[in-house]
């Protein structure tokens, strides 16, 4: 491979990397800090322009490839390339005014640097670091923001995300040994391990918020700054799903269980996020829960193709649509709230309008948008399932969509931007990055390979009708929604609060003693006025008592009963080998 | 008597000279004292990478002496002396300059130099020692050189600490001097041998090798802290920083992980050691102690009593590649030997520094610090990170191939193990770190100590920036051929071979 093509794909993940290396360099700080947006350039142009197959082998690293851009890979680039760059971008307005913009950079551009990474490895430890860089940098983004929410949600996401990665790096060696090799490329050649499919159902199922391992996301995704929201709801959640399809052994062996685990979850996914999404009162919440909804969608698609390898081909190409038009739509919605909320004049309430209307509509499938592309793909291969789950998906998967409208309706009702808004916030530099990337939005996914092949031969008014009825059914729901209101006043997040199942775990914790709520952050920063005791654990008093028990049992064992019981066993066996020896 | 046994001995006396010379300097001959301690330090560096050189190009080194008759005093260097000597003196040289930097102005530096130098000198010992009496002879010496170094503060916490440490080591010693003396009478005056000296007697003595080896390794596990004999460590981490540094990464956890890995490859020989069934028990104490000692560590608030219980659990990282039959546990376990050593003096001087520079002994102290300490701070991030495993740093690289050579033996459930290890890893140190950069200062530190221009005196400084880059280096030039992974490979291979 040339060495143009080498020197490209590892300046698309150096570049992050140099950049956050250079912000420890106080000097340099203000001048790395303006160019933040730079960094996934070099990314977006591999993806645009960049020859698939070309790999960079870095000697002193290893001796195969370690990157490398594939088809697949040049998609994810893409996508995951526009919405860093654009969230770069918007972040330089965002926090101009924050307290601490070279932590919040240094976390952003870690984070990117690992997803670059894992997106273009070539080899398993690559991804694998890079999944691991991206996942602990971005609770740097979580806990950001300092409040009791956001370290809730750190702590919550920080847990689920080790656990993930733990269960991700375990499932990788049991592939590794089982393929014989280390590439990517050449895994599956070998026997399919059980133990490694279940390892990375459930670890790739942490990050892409697969149903009961969902709970962090609806925490973590709206307790970051919103240009970090973006690219975690966006970019980062598809990593999980990146990783099912370059490990799963998909299109090469039928996986009756791996398949149904991926549909069943994916449709409860995509069910409970309406659910309770559209109970929500804050409408970054709102889309987190369409994200679960969305990703549970996708979850559909793999299942398929896990069932059906023959479809997985077919269904590959219908799969990277959807996560494409899902990335940009999602992340032009978050980016949205922003200006959305700093409106003032009537001309920029009528373009944010708009804004979060093109993006809303191409989620809920609206005909014409990415959205409804995206759908069609998935749809046609739903003929490859036994027809039980084919009828039932050709049921569900509409509904789905229709609580996707839902959801949106809600999503759009909390944010629309209203005359006489008492909100003081300013919108400078937030406008021009989201109007580019609702743009990208409408326009991006045109351009993905083989996206032009799953439009209708022709477009019957049949076939509009399919994409508009979940709409107008959706529609019609949130205008229900919105007439029963008139007499039920009550706050419904609270019977359904963010972190659905996370809140019973909480709860069932708290109740079994073994888990101290966060209370307030106050107490954190200015820990030293209290008592050490008090703010010395963080556990429960139950638990500290099992501590204190092994405390004691050490220091029994410390006795000297115990070591003089120790000696006389060590006299016994002298005078053993003394007998031995004499006789 | 040839170059390669005056290398050998040069080694050795590069520290013993110097220790006894700084024993009989005065207290205020600060300058002298400093330049012989880096002298020594200096002079061992080189000797060591003449070895390494030579051991790697197969030359033979070895060196002996009837002190006794029938009682050979022996040193030699194999692959696997080289890793322990290259460690413990790349350690030694900067745990030096640290010791110079946090003790100035304290009391009894003559003292301290002095056996902080034997104690160096007992390390490299056991690491040249070619058969089991020179060993032992060491590591006695080791036990003994150590203990000064524990109570030197002289309070009566420390003098509790040095009582439980010399309780335990003395106890493991005498059941240690117990084994040799049996499996001395047993198998003859015996050298350490790649893939063990046994074989003879497999057939005809196996009860009796199988109680001996749990008699070694009950001996040599109260140094390597096994469960449940591992009680000395976290009370002797009363002792000043720099000595810690040293029994958790440079000497004695670590000849105690050395020993093991020595009985089992090069006296009983791996495949021998499995064949008497004697592997399986050795495997799950290493787990139950892997388990148990993070589980401790997520309990304490005190930054040395937490690393304390972590360098617990981590050395027996060390033990279950040894007791896992393949390559390539051997590789992860002997890997971690250097890995779980660079990593674990980074916190150990974070730690340190945190204590010298803001009095800050407690986990709950430490908000914010990252914040008047960046680069301490910085230090003990990448370190702790490794420990947990996060790649592509030296803990990662154990940790893979450990994971890879128990699921290719068919032990699964150790991946688990190493999966939960991780999480508790996780859960004891991400708090910290959590702490360190998120959250704000206090207006006043417990105990500042002002040093000038840098957040804390350029040695303290120094040294565990040193070790970090070298953690960092482990890790991501682990494939290279020139890393700590490479040459354990070597050892692999000749433990293995055809």
């Amino acid at each position: 491979m040339s060495d143009l093509a080498s020197l490209q794909l590892q300046l698309a993940v150096g570049a992050p990397l140099a950049m956050a290396l250079l912000l420890a360099v106080r000097a340099w700080r203000h001048v790395v800090l303006r160019g933040v947006p730079l960094a996934a350039v070099p990314a977006l142009l591999l993806a645009l322009a960049g020859p698939v197959g070309a790999n960079a082998a870095l000697p002193w690293l290893a001796e195969h490839p370690v990157l490398e851009l594939d088809a697949i890979g040049r998609v994810f680039l893409g996508f995951t390339s526009v919405l860093w760059l654009v969230s770069g971008w918007y972040a330089r307005g965002y926090l101009a005014n924050d307290a601490h913009p070279a932590r919040f950079y240094l976390f952003f551009l870690l984070a990117m640097t690992g997803n670059f990474g894992l997106v273009l490895a070539a080899d398993v430890p690559t991804f694998y670091a890079g999944f691991g860089l991206m996942g602990l940098a971005s609770a740097g983004l979580v806990f950001h923001r300092g409040d009791a929410e956001a370290t809730r949600a750190g702590r919550i996401y920080l847990a689920l995300a080790m656990l993930g990665e733990v269960l991700i790096l375990t499932g990788l060696v049991f592939l590794v040994v089982a393929g014989g090799t280390t590439q990517i490329a050449e895994l599956h050649h070998g026997v399919v391990s059980r133990p490694a499919l279940l390892l990375l159902l459930a670890g790739f199922g942490i990050k892409a918020g697969g149903l009961t391992l969902h709970f962090w996301l609806p925490l973590a995704h709206p307790a970051a700054p919103v240009p970090a929201s973006a690219v975690l709801s966006g970019a980062m959640i598809k990593a999980g799903l990146l990783g099912w399809i370059r490990f799963l052994p998909l299109g090469e062996a039928t996986l009756p269980g791996c398949g149904f685990t991926l549909l069943s979850a994916g449709l409860g996914a995509a069910f409970l996020g309406t659910l309770v999404g559209v109970a929500q009162t804050n409408p970054k919440t709102v889309l987190a829960y369409s994200s679960i909804s969305q990703m549970g969608i996708i979850m559909t698609g793999l299942g398929i193709g896990a069932l059906r390898p023959e479809a997985w081909p077919v269904m590959q190409t219908a799969v990277l649509i959807y996560a494409t038009h899902h990335a940009l739509a999602k992340g032009a919605l978050f980016l949205g709230v922003g200006p959305a909320h700093a409106a003032h004049t009537r001309r920029q309430r009528i373009l944010a309008g708009v804004g979060l209307l093109l993006p809303a509509l191409a989620l809920a499938g609206a005909p014409f948008t990415s959205g409804a592309l995206a759908k069609t793909g998935l749809k046609a291969n739903i003929g490859f399932l036994p027809e039980g789950w084919a009828m039932a998906l050709a049921i569900l998967l509409p509904l789905a969509a229709a609580g996707t409208t839902l959801k949106m309706a809600r999503f759009l009702w909390l944010t629309w931007p209203r005359s006489g808004q008492t909100t003081v916030a300013t919108a400078r530099g937030l406008w021009l990055p989201w109007l580019f990337l609702v743009a990208a939005t409408l326009a991006g996914v045109w351009l993905l390979p083989g996206a032009l092949e799953v439009l209708p031969q022709k477009l019957s008014p049949e076939k509009v009708w399919d994409a508009l009825w979940p709409l107008l059914f959706g529609g019609a729901l949130a205008a229900l929604g919105a007439w029963l209101r008139r007499w039920f006043s009550g706050d419904l997040s609270r019977c359904l609060p963010a972190g659905d199942m996370g809140v019973l775990i909480e709860r069932l914790l708290a109740r079994l003693h073994l888990h101290r709520p966060v209370k307030d952050t106050v107490h954190h920063n200015h820990g030293h006025g209290l008592s050490p005791a008090h703010e010395a654990s963080p556990w429960s008093p139950r638990l500290e008592r099992a501590g204190e028990f092994l405390t004691t049992l050490e220091a029994r064992l410390r006795s000297w009963p115990v070591t003089g019981a120790l000696w006389l066993l060590l006299v016994g066996l002298f005078l053993v080998l003394l007998a031995r020896a004499g006789s | 008597m040839s170059i390669h046994a005056l290398t050998l001995l040069g080694i050795l006396f590069s520290s013993f000279l110097t220790g006894l010379v700084i024993f009989f300097l005065k207290e205020e001959s600060h300058r002298l004292r400093t330049w012989l301690n880096m002298l020594g330090a200096g002079l061992k560096l080189v000797l060591v990478a003449a070895l390494l050189w030579g051991v790697h190009e197969g030359k033979d080194y070895s060196w002996s002496f009837e002190f006794l008759p029938g009682l050979q005093l022996a040193l030699g260097a194999d692959a696997n002396s080289v890793l322990f000597v290259t460690l413990s003196t790349v350690l030694w040289f900067w745990t030096t300059l640290y010791a110079v930097g946090y003790l100035e102005d304290s009391p009894h530096r003559s003292r301290f130099f002095g056996f902080f130098s034997l104690c160096v000198t007992a390390t490299t010992g056991i690491a040249l020692s070619a058969n089991l009496i020179t060993f032992l002879i060491f590591y006695e010496l080791l036990t003994v050189s150590t203990y000064p170094l524990v109570v030197h503060r002289g309070t009566p916490d420390a003098l509790r600490g040095g009582r439980i440490y010399l309780t335990y080591t003395l106890i493991g010693g005498t059941v240690l001097l117990l084994a040799v003396a049996w499996f001395s009478r047993l198998a003859g005056p015996v050298a350490f041998k790649e893939r063990g000296v046994i074989e003879a007697l497999m057939a005809t003595h196996r009860g009796e090798l199988q109680l001996l080896f749990f008699l070694f390794v009950l001996g040599i596990g109260v140094k390597a802290a096994i469960v449940p004999l591992h009680g000395w460590l976290p009370k002797a981490m009363v002792a000043p920083a720099p000595v810690s540094s040293l029994l958790h990464a440079v000497a004695v956890v670590k000849a105690g992980a050395f020993g093991i890995v020595r009985i089992v490859y090069d006296l009983y020989g791996v495949e021998n050691a499995a064949k008497l069934g004697l592997l399986p028990p050795l495997a799950v104490a290493a787990s139950v102690t892997i388990i148990y000692g993070s589980v401790r560590a997520v309990f304490q608030d005190e930054l040395k009593k937490r690393l304390a219980y972590s360098t617990v659990s981590q050395v027996s990282y060390i033990v279950l590649g040894t007791a896992i039959l393949g390559p390539l546990a051997t590789i992860g376990g002997l890997v971690h030997l250097v890995h779980q050593g660079i990593m674990k003096i980074t916190l150990f001087f974070g730690a340190g520094n945190y204590a010298e520079t803001l009095g800050i002994h407690r986990v709950s102290e430490m908000n914010g610090v990252g914040r008047r300490m960046p680069l301490t701070t910085a230090a003990f991030t990448v370190a702790a990170l490794g420990m947990i495993g996060v790649p592509p740093l030296a803990g990662y690289v154990s940790k893979w191939y450990l994971k890879k050579g128990a699921i290719t033996a068919g032990d699964e459930w150790v991946a688990l193990v190493l999966a939960g290890s991780s999480l508790l890893n996780a859960a004891y140190f991400l708090p910290i770190l959590y702490r360190a950069w998120f959250l704000a200062p206090p207006k006043t530190w417990p105990r500042e100590h002002p040093f000038g221009k840098w957040e804390t005196h350029w040695m303290l400084l120094a040294a565990p920036l040193v070790t970090a880059a070298l953690v960092v280096w482990a890790g991501v030039f682990a494939e290279s051929s020139f890393s700590p992974l490479a040459w354990v490979k070597l050892i692999a291979a000749r433990e293995y071979g055809p």
